[in-house]
């Protein structure tokens, strides 16, 4: 055939032919221009086939040019599945094809296409169900074979996401005449727009399938630079929530729209229509041609035949032949009728006709048509072959419904009504379906390789099948074949299949009824919905900076970071025990409780006393739930009679806050309770030469009679106002001492100095967790778990039954009246070799079972080698009767039973003659 | 969930900006505890840092009143 001279096109809305690019395809280089999408540089290039099938292999060629269909996902550097048709090329860019083996014209694959007999729908489930023992091989062929893309998963995936939060009075989707219209309308009225379009550029189908009319033109002008409203180009809906919530992205920015009303605007579609090989490249929607052409400046064939059923069908093919495009003939199912042309027309018209086959092998090379006498009473009156490479589908457009349908809309009269309990939603133009769609008619009937869902390779035959299998409901027909769910999510082929279910079960298409529609409405690329959760707040203490020049291994608490250890955690140990060390505690939560009514507060919230705590003096308290599980720990000093100073552990800080001000609240108490967490740095100053430290910086009486244990003072250090509590965490002679944030590195630059000829050495969380472990002190959380209650802790002591409420009284009782089940203990590990050496996996040991008779009964919570000690000790739940000192018991690690007796605790000091001195 | 809670203070927000504090009184034994209007109590976290008690129909979302816990009923 040789081609008759046609004109260039000129270049496309969209395009800046003055900016030339070039990218790779599959490794040859393509050239394009600024704006022209990759798929569109690749057609002009002569690329014909742009992906093989889902299932089949079978070739697939552009087809929608609207990022609707599946014909065209590729890798573009290293992303899978982004739909070439409408992504612009760039310059560099690296494009592959995929799902395609050895390569696109060739692909072995399409063997796959010559079983289809042996491929039947529910293929999987029927084949490979047995035997059971070749599942893993299955598997692993399936998954090479099946699946869209490759996830490279050597590359670092671009996670430069961003999330918006849009407040506005009204949001207007889709940019086409009728969101223009509505976007005018509401911003007249004093409303905020915001007006989403997924397209470069507001216009809508104009820009390509007819013309701006001056009225279309003042709207764009009275738009421009509109104080109102805002208007987001390239933006893409795909979520409709409760509460009218929008989710849209634009590039790689999610947009979370908060909207007082939503006016849907998206437009309408055509969708495949139903013959032999209708997924031949070649085949395009109309209006898929006239983007080509009009967004991107290129022409899709020399030759059309246009497939219609409506009198609109005619209009597309007049545009399509001012392409410069041959149109060879309009086929029309309708009988012959008035008004179908407006003046003499170049082409044939075939009436009363349909394809039933698309002739080709790799690309289309005509079609079949096969015409009825008008009175239908012979089927087959006439069948002839056209030559073309080109067949534009221009059946009945459908309306764009899914935003619409995910905000409860239903199908009522050949509309899209919204949904009357939502008067936050509405519609405008034709994304409601406002044509009589009933007229669209569906020529179906058994054919061979007739496709109804492309991205999946479902046909007309599987459906039937699966009806005749007993699959009778929409629902139930659209898992079993799976069509409607593949990357196009139904809206290529929603009405395809709406029909064939309505054919293969005997329903009317009203009562096939329609599939869910949910989010998302198009595809999003998971780091985009990830947006939001990529912000992780870093909190550091005062002294953070400090700790990082002294070589600080960093340990993530929370938010918060706090060093480990300063690289020798032993030595750190050791300095606390023989000279005395410091340790950065401002994590600590810190709650102030002021009020006549803050005792009653702490009294019912902790099960230990806090009335008869004297001004001046601190003790260490238990929270615990309601439920009786212990929920928090810390030491609390009594500041005054109304006045209380509470300490918590690091990770409960804020939840111990928010539980004194909900019961603050619900009681009615006359207290205040603030978070002063951030307001105080705090160090622990811990080691039997840590008051001779302390008094140089101190001309308060810092001595054992005058500031006891478990005494507070309000004295001043290095000059600064300080808090400074007696406590001892640790178990040796400690301060803890709490002054103004901006004052820390102050006092801690101090502390050291003063320090520095006694042997302190700054110690970190891991010196911390062995010295509190050698002193038997439990760490909520580590050591307690949604099961733990005080009694069975070792608090039980703690515990003041004599108060008429507090939180947990009521079951402690029923637990101690029934008696307790497991207890926390502690142990030493009695394997000599494993408890004298300084093993690495020792602390694996937490978390691991403690075994009886092969079943396990308990769990190790803490375990470290003690360097004080130079045993391997630790605490473990056991059950009661196995918890008495002495007793020998099993800890299953890697595969592995080590014996361990249990120990009185503490471990070290008993008497606590050191906390005391 | 994505509907919106008044804060006595802050004013309409989204619901992802407060903790749910459980309803109030507890809820009915299993079997009993239909959908319905109830009470419940929620947690400004990423605001003002009060609890409050809210009216919510939990077969649509919608909030009928809020008020600060401890004070007048919502």
């Amino acid at each position: 055939m040789t081609a008759p001279h046609v004109a260039p096109l000129p270049p496309g809305c969209l395009t800046d032919p003055s900016r030339p690019i070039e990218f790779t395809f599959d490794g040859r280089p393509v050239r394009a221009i600024e704006g022209q999408s990759i798929a569109a540089a690749l057609y002009a290039a002569g690329v014909r086939i742009f992906s093989r099938s889902f299932k089949y292999h079978r070739p697939r060629g552009l087809f929608c040019v609207s990022g609707d269909c599946p014909n065209c996902l590729m890798q573009v550097d290293g992303r899978p599945n982004v739909a070439t048709c409408i992504e612009p090329a760039r310059q560099g860019q690296v494009v592959r094809s995929q799902n395609a083996w050895p390569g696109l014209r060739f692909d072995l694959l399409r063997v796959f296409d010559r079983l289809h007999a042996f491929l039947p729908v529910g293929f999987y489930y029927k084949r490979f169900h047995r035997p059971r023992w070749l599942w893993p091989v299955f598997e692993h062929v399936v998954r090479r074979i099946a699946g869209l893309g490759r996830v490279d998963i050597s590359r670092v995936p671009d996670l430069e996401t961003e999330l918006e939060h849009i407040h506005t009075e009204v949001c207007v989707v889709g940019g086409g005449p009728a969101g223009l219209a509505a976007a005018v309308e509401a911003a007249t009225a004093g409303a905020d727009v915001l007006l989403l379009e997924r397209q470069p550029r507001l216009g809508g189908h104009l820009l390509y399938d007819g013309t701006v009319t001056p009225e279309v033109q003042a709207l764009l002008e009275t738009l421009q630079g509109h104080p109102r409203v805002r208007v987001l180009t390239d933006t893409s809906a795909f979520g409709l929530y409760e509460g009218n919530m929008l989710a849209a992205f634009q590039g790689r920015r999610f947009l979370r729209i908060r909207a007082g009303h939503i006016i849907v605007c998206t437009g309408e579609r055509q969708q495949i229509e139903p013959f032999t090989n209708n997924d031949l490249p070649g085949i395009f929607l109309a209006r898929g041609v006239l983007r080509l052409a009009r967004l991107y400046g290129v022409r899709a064939g020399r030759r059309a035949v246009v497939l219609t059923d409506n009198d609109d069908g005619y209009r597309q093919a007049a545009e399509i032949a001012r392409l410069g495009i041959e149109v060879a003939a309009v086929v029309d199912w309708r009988p012959a009728g008035p008004t179908k042309t407006g003046g003499p027309t170049s082409w044939r018209t075939l009436e009363t006709s349909r394809i039933i086959k698309a002739l080709g092998g790799s690309h289309l090379q005509g079609v079949r048509v096969r015409q009825t006498s008008p009175d239908g009473i012979m089927p087959q009156l006439r069948e002839e072959d056209i030559e073309c490479d080109l067949l534009c589908i221009a059946t009945w457009l459908q309306p764009a419904s899914e935003l619409l349908r995910q905000g409860g809309a239903r199908y009522y009269r050949g509309v899209w009504q919204p949904d009357p309990a939502n008067s936050g939603v509405s519609a405008a133009g034709s994304a409601t379906g406002s044509r009589d769609s009933r007229e669209g008619l569906w020529p179906g009937g058994i054919m061979r390789k007739s496709f109804i869902c492309l991205c999946e390779d479902v046909t007309e035959k599987d459906v039937a099948q699966a009806a005749a299998e007993g699959f009778d409901h929409i629902e139930t027909l659209k898992r079993y074949t799976t069509a409607t769910m593949g990357p196009c999510q139904g809206r290529m082929c929603a009405r395809a299949f709406t029909a064939s279910c309505g054919l293969a079960t005997g329903w009317t298409p009203e009562s096939v009824g329609r599939t869910t529609a949910r989010p998302p409405a198009a595809p999003v690329e998971l780091a985009v919905l990830a947006a939001e959760r990529r912000h992780h707040p870093v909190r550091r203490t005062p002294m953070h900076h400090w700790h990082q020049s002294a070589g600080a291994r960093w340990l993530d608490a929370g938010q918060w970071k706090r060093p480990d250890s300063y690289g020798d955690p032993a030595a750190e140990v050791r300095a606390v025990r023989s000279a005395t060390g410091l340790i950065d505690v401002s994590t600590l939560g810190k709650v102030e409780v002021i009020g006549p009514d803050a005792v009653t507060l702490l009294e019912r919230v902790y099960v230990n006393a806090w009335a008869d705590l004297a001004p001046g003096r601190t003790r260490y308290g238990v929270m615990c739930t309601e439920e009786g599980i212990v929920f928090d720990d810390g030491v609390a000093a009594r500041l005054g009679p109304e006045h209380f100073y509470l300490t918590a552990t690091t990770g409960n800080a804020e939840s111990v806050f928010q539980w004194l001000e909900l019961w603050r609240a619900t009681w009615r108490l006359k207290a205040l309770v603030l978070n002063r967490t951030s307001a105080f740095a705090a160090m622990n100053l811990a080691g039997p030469r840590a008051r001779e430290v302390l008094a140089r910086l101190s001309d308060a009486d810092v001595t054992a009679g005058a500031f006891p244990y478990l005494a507070q003072r309000e004295i001043a250090v290095a000059g600064v106002p300080c808090r400074v509590l007696r406590v001892g965490f640790v178990g040796e002679l400690g301060y803890e001492i709490y002054c103004p944030s901006s004052y820390g590195q102050h006092v801690w630059n101090a502390i050291l100095a003063a320090g520095s000829d006694v042997g302190l050495r700054p110690f970190g969380v891991e010196a911390q967790r062995i010295l509190r472990l050698e002193k038997g002190h439990l760490i909520v959380g580590q050591d307690t778990d949604a099961l733990a209650s005080p009694l069975g802790a070792g608090l039980e002591r703690l515990v003041r039954f004599s108060k008429p409420q507090f939180h947990g009284r009521e079951q402690l009782l029923q637990l101690k009246a029934k008696g307790l089940r497991t207890r926390l203990v502690g142990f030493q590990l009695a394997d000599a070799e494993a408890a004298h050496g300084q093993r690495s996996w020792v602390r694996d040991l937490e978390g691991c079972q403690v075994v009886e008779q092969g079943r396990p009964v308990g769990r190790v919570t803490s375990a470290r080698h003690s360097p004080t000690l130079e045993q391997t000790i630790g605490l473990a739940w056991l059950p009661v009767a196995s918890s008495t000192p002495g007793r020998g018991f099993l800890i299953r690690h890697d595969g592995a039973d080590l014996s361990a007796v249990v120990v009185p605790l503490p471990f070290y000091d008993p008497e606590g003659k050191r906390l005391r001195s | 969930m994505s509907f919106l809670l008044r804060c006595p203070n802050c004013g309409p927000r989204d619901v992802s900006e407060f903790r749910y504090g459980g309803q109030i009184p507890p809820p009915p034994p299993a079997g009993t505890n239909l959908p319905e209007v109830q009470e419940e109590r929620w947690y400004h976290r990423h605001g003002c840092r009060r609890w409050l008690t809210a009216r919510r129909d939990v077969r649509t979302n919608e909030v009928l009143a809020t008020a600060w816990l401890g004070e007048d009923a919502p």
